[in-house]
């Protein structure tokens, strides 16, 4: 399958041109991820009295006292990940419901190269609101020195090899999008669902024992739990090649079975005649 | 002799519609759509679909761009499969469906095209002088570089058709494409196409209007309830008529139904048919009679028009057109 570069960039640029045409859209992208991570600050600090009393009780499980920098890592990668997972569903909603989805069928682009566009634009805006807040926030509570840090680096690795089959995962959940019509009880469900199993604001070791084990389905814990090792020195999933190793299988499964299951919803709308229709 | 670039066989399409009936119940509902379509189109030539609305025209196109599968039977464009080979397809036609629904408004006229040429790998360095050439060929410099959503219904499709030459196809997908426009718009679209064509571009439209279909089609296919039910050059198929001609009247009468079955009960008059139309009288009803003489039979037809109590405002004998080969095979009028 041939990906042209110019395609992916101009679906970027004209997502890119269209959300800057909304008034307020910067501000509130950039106010976004910094919001998410407060609440669960300041939920802690007025459970635990204070900060020191906090940490104290959040290292029985956690393995850290760090418990604000450990909540920041988890909201900010929680945020890019839901982000790209839902993005490329919600731009083909937004699309159908504009009448323009037709259009791009019309055209010899790929699903790779409308899934890439798409999420390059996520990823890009994602990235940089979210590197905003986590920067503000570590210099707000003095943790600027883990940005510095070369484990922030190998971190940043982890999120990024995660991002392969998250990508997968959306073009899945463009292709149930497509089909159901309907995303946002799918979308709210899910995006509440990950932040409890991901382990976004806690450690998955607390979870129920059935519910750790569905929490590593999900590339995102794995990219939340194992950066947050890297750059805290607490424990792993299991251990740091065999999370990498989950992660690549998972990087090599997700995009081809995404990329599948469009094919056939792809086939199937051409088939009723309701590529176009929501 | 020239080549042909789409050959449809046999293509049947049924669609599954759900009918709400009630708060959680629905109603299966089956729309044929196509039954047994065939046909093709040579190179070169304006190939028009005409029928009314729902007669499955955008179902035919549609299967033709790629974008539906035929549940039974076959097409090839350009020597290719749409359903193997839908990618092939797709680079090589341009397509104005779905008019203004089908562009950005929240990106300029331009960037549109920038977005669209990019998607059919038009190269960087040729994209912008060919959207040049098109924005000066469509005569659209004024409102090109405004926002989409500042434009009247006529200039977003009139960038809808820009945006079918973007990738300059030798063949090209039109559906309905003066449909919103102004009779001066529509006129410049219809000069257009036939410009296209002059260039050696192949053009497959769709329309309901008759007068569209005759100004520029070489051959035309007459599709009614998924059927193709004639299909020849214009002059061909007014000559299936066998010499019968029209007459057409604007009435206002009480009883339309009974007025016309006793038009079509005098001697000579074989269909008729009406239908309500704008004009500046505001909505009336136009009647369309088709018979072996029209000068002959015009009196009568007055007379029963009269005894019914019914108001003429505009009657005359017409030469055949398009509307009667419709009237002839159908039953009905077009629009």
């Amino acid at each position: 399958m041939k990906v042209s570069l110019q395609a992916i960039y101009s679906i970027f640029r004209a997502r890119f041109r269209i959300y800057t045409r909304y008034s307020g859209w910067l501000i509130l992208s950039f106010a976004y991820p910094i919001f998410m991570t407060l609440m669960p600050i300041f939920l802690a600090i007025s459970v635990g009295g204070s900060i020191q009393t906090a940490s104290e009780a959040f290292s029985v499980y956690a393995g850290t006292r760090e418990f604000v920098f450990y909540i920041l890592v988890g909201s900010t990668i929680w945020s890019i990940s839901v982000n790209i997972l839902w993005d490329f569903g919600m731009w083909l909603y937004e699309e159908m419901e504009a009448g323009t989805l037709e259009q791009l069928f019309l055209t010899p682009a790929s699903v790779a190269e409308l899934l890439l566009g798409a999420v390059m634009y996520t990823l890009v805006v994602s990235l940089i609101t979210s590197f905003i807040g986590l920067l503000i926030a570590s210099t707000l509570f003095g943790y600027l020195h883990y940005l510095l840090s070369i484990e922030f680096i190998i971190a940043i690795g982890i999120i990024v090899l995660g991002f392969v089959p998250l990508m997968g995962m959306a073009v899945f959940f463009g292709a149930i999008v497509l089909k159901i019509k309907e995303p946002w009880a799918f979308f709210n469900f899910f995006t509440a669902f990950l932040v409890f199993i991901a382990g976004v604001f806690y450690p998955i070791t607390i979870l129920p024992p059935l519910a750790r084990h569905i929490a590593i389905i999900f590339p995102a814990t794995i990219q939340i739990c194992d950066s947050r090792a890297v750059l805290l020195h607490i424990d792993y999933i299991f251990d740091p090649a065999i999370d990498i190793l989950i992660l690549i299988s998972y990087a090599i499964f997700w995009p081809i079975f995404g990329g599948i299951m469009f094919r056939r919803v792809e086939s199937e709308l051409k088939l009723k005649g309701s590529i176009g229709a929501h | 002799m020239s080549d042909v670039v789409i050959v449809a066989e046999n293509l049947e399409k049924k669609y599954e519609t759900k009918v709400p009936v009630g708060l959680f119940r629905r109603k299966r509902k089956i729309v044929h759509a196509l039954r047994g379509v065939s046909l093709s189109v040579e190179e070169g030539e304006i190939f028009g679909l005409l029928g009314p609305n729902g007669a499955g025209k955008t179902t035919l196109i549609k299967i033709l761009t790629t974008l539906l599968i035929p549940d039974a039977g076959k097409a090839i464009v350009l020597g290719f499969d749409v359903v193997k080979y839908p990618d092939e397809v797709k680079r090589r036609i341009g397509v104005m469906l779905m008019g203004e629904r089908a562009l950005y408004w929240k990106l300029t006229g331009r960037e549109n095209l920038e977005f669209f040429g990019s998607l059919y790998r038009v190269p960087s360095k040729i994209l912008k002088d060919r959207i040049n050439q098109i924005v000066d060929f469509l005569k659209i410099n004024e409102f090109i570089d405004r926002l989409v959503e500042t434009y009247s219904s006529g200039q977003k499709v009139l960038l809808a058709f820009a945006k079918a030459l973007i990738n300059d196809a030798p063949l090209i997908f039109l559906d309905e494409p003066t449909v919103a426009l102004d009779p001066r718009r529509a006129l410049d679209i219809r000069q257009k196409i036939l410009s296209l064509k002059s260039e050696g571009k192949t053009i497959f439209l769709t329309t309901h209007i008759m007068q569209e279909a005759e100004e520029l089609c070489d051959r035309v296919a007459i599709i009614d309830n998924g059927k193709i039910v004639a299909i020849g050059t214009p002059e061909e198929l007014k000559s299936t008529l066998k010499g019968r001609s029209a007459i057409e009247v604007d009435i206002s009468s009480k009883n339309m139904e009974d007025l016309a079955n006793k038009i079509a009960n005098i001697d000579g008059v074989h269909k008729v048919a009406w239908k309500v139309v704008s004009s500046e009288r505001g909505h009336i009803t136009r009647l369309r009679a088709l018979c072996d003489s029209p000068r002959q039979i015009l009196p009568q037809v007055v007379e029963v028009i009269l005894e019914n109590d019914a108001k003429i405002y505009y009657i005359k004998p017409e030469e055949p057109t398009l509307e009667d080969v419709f009237l002839y095979y159908t039953g009905k009028l077009l629009q």
